[in-house]
């Protein structure tokens, strides 16, 4: 039975009462993401009041222990505040449950804790399982999970899996995430969480395409000259974080999901309704249609990959990314990656995508840039230096969430010079109040049964299959040079020699 | 009594304001100017325009717009317009001052037309007009002053006579096809409806609903209007015929016919009272809610009892008493109101 007090009360899916059991309940997403998200949900209203929480972690916690530790982080990263009563009140749903992630009967007594919790709050309960702990324990907590039946779900109610990133780490791996994952859920009930897409300014690319008329008759290769992604991170591997990335590096960490997850918005046809699988077919279409890199020779002209020298950031001196706590002092694994794709469709046919991603850059920023090829080369642009370049539209994911148009203008005086100028939009500005958290749209989409902004199985996996290329072309017999760039530059001559090579630039952040 | 209005900025020639607008931004390199609407309030109270310049001011923390604030003074001799101009202005992300200009005018004597020309020409272009009219609705709103509004906000709990108001909205509605209408006081009961779901979601409370027996709702006595829509949204969504049973100046009170011929009482109770509407409580079988207004902080408490024996106690964001973050929660809901269209109906009949 539904709830008819819900309708028409928000302009989304209802969410459902059900226990969210969060897997790895001990580490840092838990604790700096998923509890302040649901507390934020709770205290706007946008969570049923009988919505429980259930860490599962290997650690020795009380419920009161596991509570104080998720209080102190709340009061320091809650979007709105802390408020102590709403606070104690909140807690009382959220609940411990220690176990190794390899125990089955862990999973047997989780099993009849979540019956109990049913039984308390009257009914046969909807569950939504939220793994976030580390991708090595990914396959027993699935397999634990169908052992014991907390797969199925009791008439009228529904299980859900929620899988954190890491889908994988190759395509191999991928597919057997994906086959012990669909072997214990169906893949309706499957949600991996991208949160690049809980963004605002990413669920405002397909509304600014496809809800405005003036951009998609512009949106092909006849006026789009290329399309440049780029993602840069000032930070190193601060905080420990060498020791998962010296695994990864850019491409696995970014590339293969996040970035191509943008670019599929960006070069997109337009579904043909906004469900689900309506939006997500049509973005892995953008994935199977990537010019493969299928030797090394593709990646060498295509790719380029580099590591960061000692440098600075600010004024900070910082060392080289082999110098850093837990990295490999031979590392091979690039901190940086600059990528030239060819989307093969009739719309984009010719139009180069430049992707760029790196850490020790200047600054912290995502944007999208698109860059309209230029006026005809008569009139005002005939004249001698006075072509300021093609219009550019910009879409800003973080931070400075917004969209600008480039365009050109008249300079007042009494000759004829041509500048260019920018039309800006803030989301901080014009819209004035914050926008929630990813994670809080996310969640509330799970429990509400939208998958639209979770990544589907054949999208992580031909995502993967177009990077596997590039990874063998790097670990192969015959390995591409590892670039350097200097901390705190804007990446190695290398990827300005790819654009170069085109006759392009990389946009100026 | 004389009223100092230099709060309201500089003022000037109404011929002149586009022209000294201009300037205000040319002298100022500091700022950026927004503007996402055209948000007017118009009000015939002497010294709405001073009050309504501080409801601008908190408004334009949230909301980018040019703001026309108007006030008539229906007594003024002759028609005479005072105009001013100033700009509000706030940090964005504590570095950039994003601003929003401000326009005023004192109407002094009525003439047909004048406040639907005075505000039209002076909007800017192509954004949407968003008009908060305030008090009755006078013969300045029946000069189809609504045919170029897009979105019009009044408050209902303010006017002297609710139900021929209305009627004028409801004629409003069916003259334009497009004006999307919220009235505050619909607004005023959001988050208690989200606070109402939200227990719903309870099994207990879900698979007893056509159980429920009671309902019990303690508004202010400026609240009526609150009070008795979400009666209609109660009955709306359970799709019970609902009925008027019997009114006084302290309580309102229906009934609920249920599918199977059952019958719910309803009933208001009014008193005095910050918050349109202090508590509602719902009796079901073996099972009942309450939610209650917080004194003093912005939350509402949600209580469920079962078998008499509290099972749970929440806390949830509440609306605000304040008009002006009332306003400003209702611009950042956008422009959907399709449950208050819906709702309208079953409403008109119980008032």
């Amino acid at each position: 039975m539904s709830n008819p007090f819900r309708e028409d009360l928000v302009f989304r899916s209802q969410v459902e009462t059900c226990t969210v059991v969060i897997f790895g309940a001990t580490g840092d997403l838990t604790h700096r993401k998923l509890i302040p998200a649901m507390y934020n949900l709770a205290i706007e209203g946008e969570l049923s009041p009988g919505v429980k929480i259930l860490g599962f972690a290997r650690r020795e916690k009380s419920d009161e222990e596991f509570r104080a530790g998720l209080k102190e982080l709340n009061k320091e990263v809650s979007r709105s505040g802390h408020d102590e009563q709403v606070w104690d009140e909140f807690e009382q749903n959220i609940h411990y449950h220690q176990s190794e992630f390899q125990d089955e009967e862990g999973y047997q007594s989780l099993s009849d804790r979540l019956d109990q919790i049913d039984l308390e709050r009257g009914a046969k309960g909807n569950r939504l399982f939220y793994i976030a702990s580390a991708p090595e324990y990914f396959d027993d907590i699935l397999l634990n999970l169908k052992k014991v039946n907390l797969n199925e779900s009791a008439e009228g109610c529904w299980s859900r899996v929620v899988v954190e990133k890491p889908f994988g780490t190759d395509l191999a791996t991928a597919e057997h995430l994906n086959t012990v994952v669909n072997e214990t859920f169906e893949e309706k009930d499957t949600y991996r969480i991208d949160h690049y897409l809980g963004k605002e300014t990413a669920q405002n690319i397909m509304v600014l395409r496809f809800a405005n008329s003036i951009f998609e008759p512009l949106w092909n290769n006849k006026y789009i000259e290329q399309v440049q992604i780029t993602c840069s991170e000032h930070l190193g591997m601060e905080g420990g974080r060498g020791g998962y990335y010296d695994k990864s590096g850019a491409l696995r960490d970014m590339v293969q999901n996040h970035l191509l997850q943008l670019l599929s918005l960006v070069a997109m046809e337009p579904p043909t309704s906004l469900s689900a699988d309506g939006v997500r077919d049509e973005k892995v279409k953008v994935i199977r249609s990537l010019r493969k890199f299928d030797t090394p020779e593709k990646v060498k002209q295509n790719v380029v990959r580099a590591q960061y020298s000692k440098g600075y950031i600010g004024s900070k001196d910082v060392v080289s990314y082999r110098e850093e706590d837990r990295v490999n002092p031979e590392s091979n694994t690039e901190s940086y990656t600059a990528l030239r794709l060819h989307v093969d469709t009739w719309r984009w046919s010719g139009v180069p995508f430049y992707m760029r991603v790196g850490k020790r850059l200047p600054k912290k920023a995502t944007e999208i840039s698109i860059h309209f090829k230029d006026a005809p080369n008569v009139l005002f642009n005939a004249l001698a230096g006075s072509n300021p370049g093609g219009n550019v539209l910009v879409i800003r994911i973080q931070p400075d969430e917004g969209i600008s148009l480039k365009m050109t203008s008249k300079s007042p005086g009494t000759t004829l010079r041509l500048e260019p100028v920018k039309m800006n939009f803030q989301y901080s500005s014009s819209f004035g109040k914050g926008s929630p958290e990813a994670y809080e749209r996310l969640l509330l989409d799970s429990m509400a049964g939208d998958a639209t902004l979770f990544a589907r199985r054949d999208e992580v996996e031909e995502a993967w299959r177009f990077v596997d290329h590039i990874e063998h072309a790097w670990h192969g017999d015959d390995q591409p040079e590892m670039a350097e760039y200097v901390a705190g530059s804007w990446g190695p001559k290398e990827a300005d020699d790819l654009l170069e090579e085109d006759g392009f630039s990389w946009r100026r952040l | 009594m004389s009223l100092d209005y230099s709060l309201l900025g500089t003022e000037v020639p109404i011929n002149n304001i586009d022209k000294e607008l201009h300037k205000l931004w040319q002298e100022d390199e500091g700022s950026s100017k927004a503007s996402l609407i055209n948000f007017a309030i118009y009000s015939e109270e002497e010294g709405s325009i001073l009050k309504n310049y501080s409801a601008v001011e908190k408004i334009t923390r949230e909301h980018s717009c040019r703001a026309i604030l108007m006030e008539l003074d229906r007594d003024g001799n002759s028609p005479e317009i005072r105009s001013w101009i100033t700009a509000h202005c706030n940090l964005s992300g504590g570095k950039k001052a994003v601003c929003c200009e401000q326009i005023a005018f004192l109407v002094q004597g009525y003439k047909p037309g004048i406040i639907r020309h005075t505000m039209f020409s002076h909007l800017d272009g192509d954004l949407p007009l968003v008009v908060w009219w305030q008090g009755d609705l006078s013969e300045s709103f029946r000069e189809r002053f609504y045919a170029n509004v897009d979105r019009l906000l009044f408050d209902s709990s303010a006017w002297k006579n609710p139900k021929s108001e209305y009627l004028k909205i409801v004629q409003a509605i069916s003259d334009t096809k497009g004006l999307v209408v919220q009235d505050l006081a619909w607004t005023r009961s959001f988050h208690m409806r989200l606070a109402f779901a939200g227990i719903v979601d309870q099994p207990e409370v879900l698979n007893r609903l056509d159980t429920i027996k009671k309902i019990e709702i303690v508004s202010s006595n400026t609240g009526r209007t609150s009070a008795i829509l979400l009666v209609s949204w109660i009955a709306e969504a359970l799709d019970y015929q609902c009925s008027k049973k019997s009114n006084s100046s302290q309580s309102d009170s229906f009934q609920m016919l249920t599918k199977v011929g059952e019958i719910i009482e309803i009933n208001i109770t009014y008193g005095e009272s910050i918050y349109a509407i202090k508590s509602v409580n719902v009796e079901l079988e073996a099972t009942v809610f309450k939610l209650s207004r917080e004194n003093e902080r912005q939350l509402i408490c949600q209580e469920l009892y079962r078998n008499g024996e509290l099972s749970l106690k929440m806390h949830c964001l509440a609306d605000s008493p304040n008009d002006a973050e009332l306003v400003t929660d209702q611009l950042s809901r956008g422009e959907k109101n399709s449950l208050f269209r819906k709702v309208l109906p079953s409403f008109l009949e119980l008032l």
